[in-house]
């Protein structure tokens, strides 16, 4: 008997051996143990996920009985400046952080996936900022970022006056972006590497041997060969930069005039500050299908090919 | 059956830690007229005045024989932990909070009205307590009051060539001061607003447009009203003066203790605050002065002011001996100690309560009671004060035009009235 064969019959041995008796005890163990984290899943995950819902066609400000509104808290979305300019700020800022911080990290990857004891040192070194805590992170960017810190200092060097990088509404979102591609990269060379390290060799010595150049090499096998890889990437960071929250609360605190308020910063600030949780319920599920969709259309884009 | 016994057991031990874990006391109040118990208080700290505070305390505690557990918060903090507290149920008993955060509270009900038996509101200077009191219900009494005033560089006047001793007096001064006092770098300012700061933008909005006679929200709180002649005015105003691209660790505080900024509107408060920053260079009468509200030419004066305010839960189970300490903690001893910091406790004779009560920034906050205003007294205050933030900030950063900042303002502020 193959040893495929063996692995297939051992389940109608075991129940021979062991008996229907037997079964219902591993039956109820495993209802047992799973038990605590259904009930953690159900609590923590499910119940509010549905309580949110329901909130969303609610007028609850945090205190009495939420009242069914039905869709006005999504009709006042269309009608609140605050709501669009956040909406398109969590554009911009998606769009700004996802496409550099991958491209850059692609570019690093490339280098970085090659064997060798610098290589290695390298990969540790870049992985840095991706494990420090982000709010430790937005202090350094703060430092950085003030009148006489790092950035200012650096431009003086090249002769550049110095840039009021976190209170100037041009320069505040894109002061933002550059400190979360910086600690987000690190996270995605490893990524990549690891899809790099994991391509089929054969694939490249055909290139060579076709005289394929360093860039067709890169575009033509490397790239389809990576998308799986990339999907994963260009998935989890979409999502993300969809809800960074942090950057912009640490930062800059959504300002300077709301240059920097981010959906999830707004959505923060109805359901805490003004306590406005119902319609800040509603923008969250507003905020989670525009998620779903955006994943969607990578999914669509990323998965055809595999063949 | 051992087995059912011991999940039976197990069973009522962790309904009893569940039952534990509410909060359902009966409610102590005082027959007698006397406090007892136990009162919890949540407070953002000052270093200036902590160990005053402690001490008198203690005293309460030896004298009464009252539970005061004290929790000190920072103050980003207080107002999320409050609501925190407001949601599960379980908040303190008293606490120290903005008056612009008073009206959500008391329309959701979480707020005591004042216990008069307790704490005697005729204490307090008339229309003190205004700011804390929603539908005509006084929910708490004030600490640090701040009138606002005009604090102005001396040394930045005298070498912009002009008259030290003599302060703009109206709005149309300080823009001529500040086109006179700014660099061509935009480095250095003439007045620098407190760009970011939603309750300061409130205020200083309020002090313009009512200064000509517009208003920020209609009578009985109903409109916004900023896109109007007087609301595009006080943007544009605002737009041509400062630089909302200066900063500095302090702010706009910051900017004008190292000189960028020449003249800045704050409280009471700043006066000592600049003496302990730099005893040795920055000195009331030397290197900078103060000077009343400015008006509009031939307007009414207008004075925008804030103040942090005492107040008790509505679900704390011991509101008499609630009122009755912040009672005590408001009294003679407490506005002595405050007011040498420049924190004032407007109760009635509080300029005779230290030598500090005497001077010059004590006098103009004394003038200026009559004519202070706390700007709309709304549920609403926090969105209305972010929306004024909003509109001062857009404008002056150029994203904006006055007139498009206005109507972006009276479109958000409509949704939360």
């Amino acid at each position: 008997m193959s040893v495929l064969g063996r692995v297939r019959a051992r389940p109608q041995a075991t129940a021979g051996v062991l008996g229907r008796g037997r079964a219902r005890p591993e039956a109820t163990a495993g209802v047992a143990l799973t038990l605590p984290v259904a009930v953690f899943f159900v609590v923590f995950w499910l119940v509010p996920f549905l309580a949110a819902i329901y909130l969303s066609f609610t007028d609850y400000e945090m205190a009495g009985t939420p009242n069914w509104i039905g869709l006005a808290n999504y009709e006042r979305m269309f009608a609140d400046p605050g709501f669009l300019n956040s909406a398109w700020i969590t554009v911009v800022y998606t769009v700004c952080t996802v496409v550099p911080t991958i491209v850059l990290a692609l570019l690093v990857a490339v280098p970085l996936s090659r064997p060798g004891r610098l290589n290695r040192g390298l990969r540790a070194l870049v992985m840095i900022p991706a494990v420090m805590p982000l709010a430790a992170t937005s202090m350094v960017w703060v430092i950085i970022y003030s009148d006489r810190g790092l950035a200012n200092t650096l431009l003086g060097l090249v002769g550049i006056d110095p840039q009021s990088w976190l209170t100037s509404s041009d320069l505040a979102i894109w002061a933002l972006v550059v400190m979360v591609v910086w600690k987000s990269m690190g996270l995605f060379v490893i990524i990549l590497t690891a899809g790099l390290q994991a391509l089929p060799g054969e694939v490249y010595e055909a290139a060579a041997i076709d005289g394929s150049g360093a860039v067709t090499t890169f575009t033509r096998p490397t790239l389809p060969l990576l998308r799986r890889t990339l999907l994963f990437v260009l998935v989890i960071s979409v999502a993300g930069s969809m809800q960074a929250f942090v950057p912009a609360f640490l930062l800059t605190g959504g300002g300077p005039a709301d240059a920097t308020q981010v959906l999830p910063y707004y959505i923060w600030a109805n359901a805490f500050p003004y306590e406005h949780m119902g319609y800040a319920a509603a923008m969250g599920m507003v905020l989670l299908a525009a998620m779903v969709i955006v994943s969607a259309l990578q999914f669509g884009f990323l998965k055809g090919g595999d063949e | 059956m051992a087995d059912l016994t011991r999940r039976g057991l197990l069973a009522a031990g962790a309904l009893t830690l569940l039952a534990g874990c509410g909060r359902d006391q009966p409610r102590q109040q005082a027959a007698d007229g006397r406090p007892h118990g136990e009162v919890t208080v949540w407070l953002h700290g000052s270093q200036d005045t902590g160990q005053q505070f402690q001490e008198l305390v203690h005293r309460y505690i030896a004298e009464f024989k009252v539970d005061v557990k004290l929790l000190y918060l920072p103050v980003g903090q207080l107002d999320a932990k409050l609501l925190t507290a407001f949601s599960g149920g379980a908040p303190p008993d008293v606490f120290k909070i903005g008056h612009w955060s008073f009206p959500a509270h008391a329309k959701k009900k979480r707020l005591a009205p004042v216990d008069t038996k307790a704490l005697p509101l005729q204490n307090y200077e008339p229309g003190t307590t205004t700011p804390l009191t929603y539908q005509d219900v006084p929910y708490g009494v004030p600490i640090d009051f701040n009138p606002c005033m005009l604090y102005y560089r001396k040394d930045r006047f005298e070498e912009a060539g002009l008259d030290p001793d003599k302060p703009p007096a109206t709005w149309e001064e300080v823009a001529e001061y500040s086109a006179k006092l700014t660099s061509k770098d935009g480095r250095r300012v003439g007045l620098q607003w407190l760009y970011g700061d939603p309750q300061w933008a409130l205020m200083m909005l309020t002090a313009l447009v009512q200064g000509k006679g517009g208003e920020l929200v209609t009578a009985g709180g109903t409109k916004a009203s900023l896109a109007t002649e007087q609301g595009r005015g006080a943007l544009t105003y605002m737009s041509g003066i400062g630089n909302p691209k200066l900063s500095n660790p302090l702010g706009a505080l910051g900017l004008f203790y190292s000189g960028e900024a020449a003249m800045v509107v704050s409280g009471a408060f700043l006066g000592p605050a600049l003496e302990k920053l730099g005893k040795d260079t920055l000195t009331f009468g030397e290197q900078y002065g103060v000077a009343p509200m400015p008006t509009w030419a031939g307007g009414p004066p207008v004075v925008p002011a804030y103040t942090w305010g005492w107040g008790v839960a509505e679900d704390s189970p011991n509101q008499f001996t609630a009122w009755h300490l912040v009672n005590y903690l408001q009294g003679a001893p407490s506005v002595a100690a405050n007011l040498d910091n420049g924190i004032i406790i407007p109760t009635r004779g509080w300029r005779d309560a230290g030598p500090r009560g005497k001077s010059e920034i004590m006098k103009i906050v004394a003038d200026s009671l009559p004519h202070v205003d706390f700007g709309p007294i709304i549920p609403g205050t926090l969105e209305l004060a972010k929306a004024a933030a909003g509109a001062v900030d857009s404008v002056a950063h150029g994203k904006a035009t006055p007139a498009e900042a206005a109507a972006t303002f009276d479109s958000t502020v409509r949704l939360v009235l």
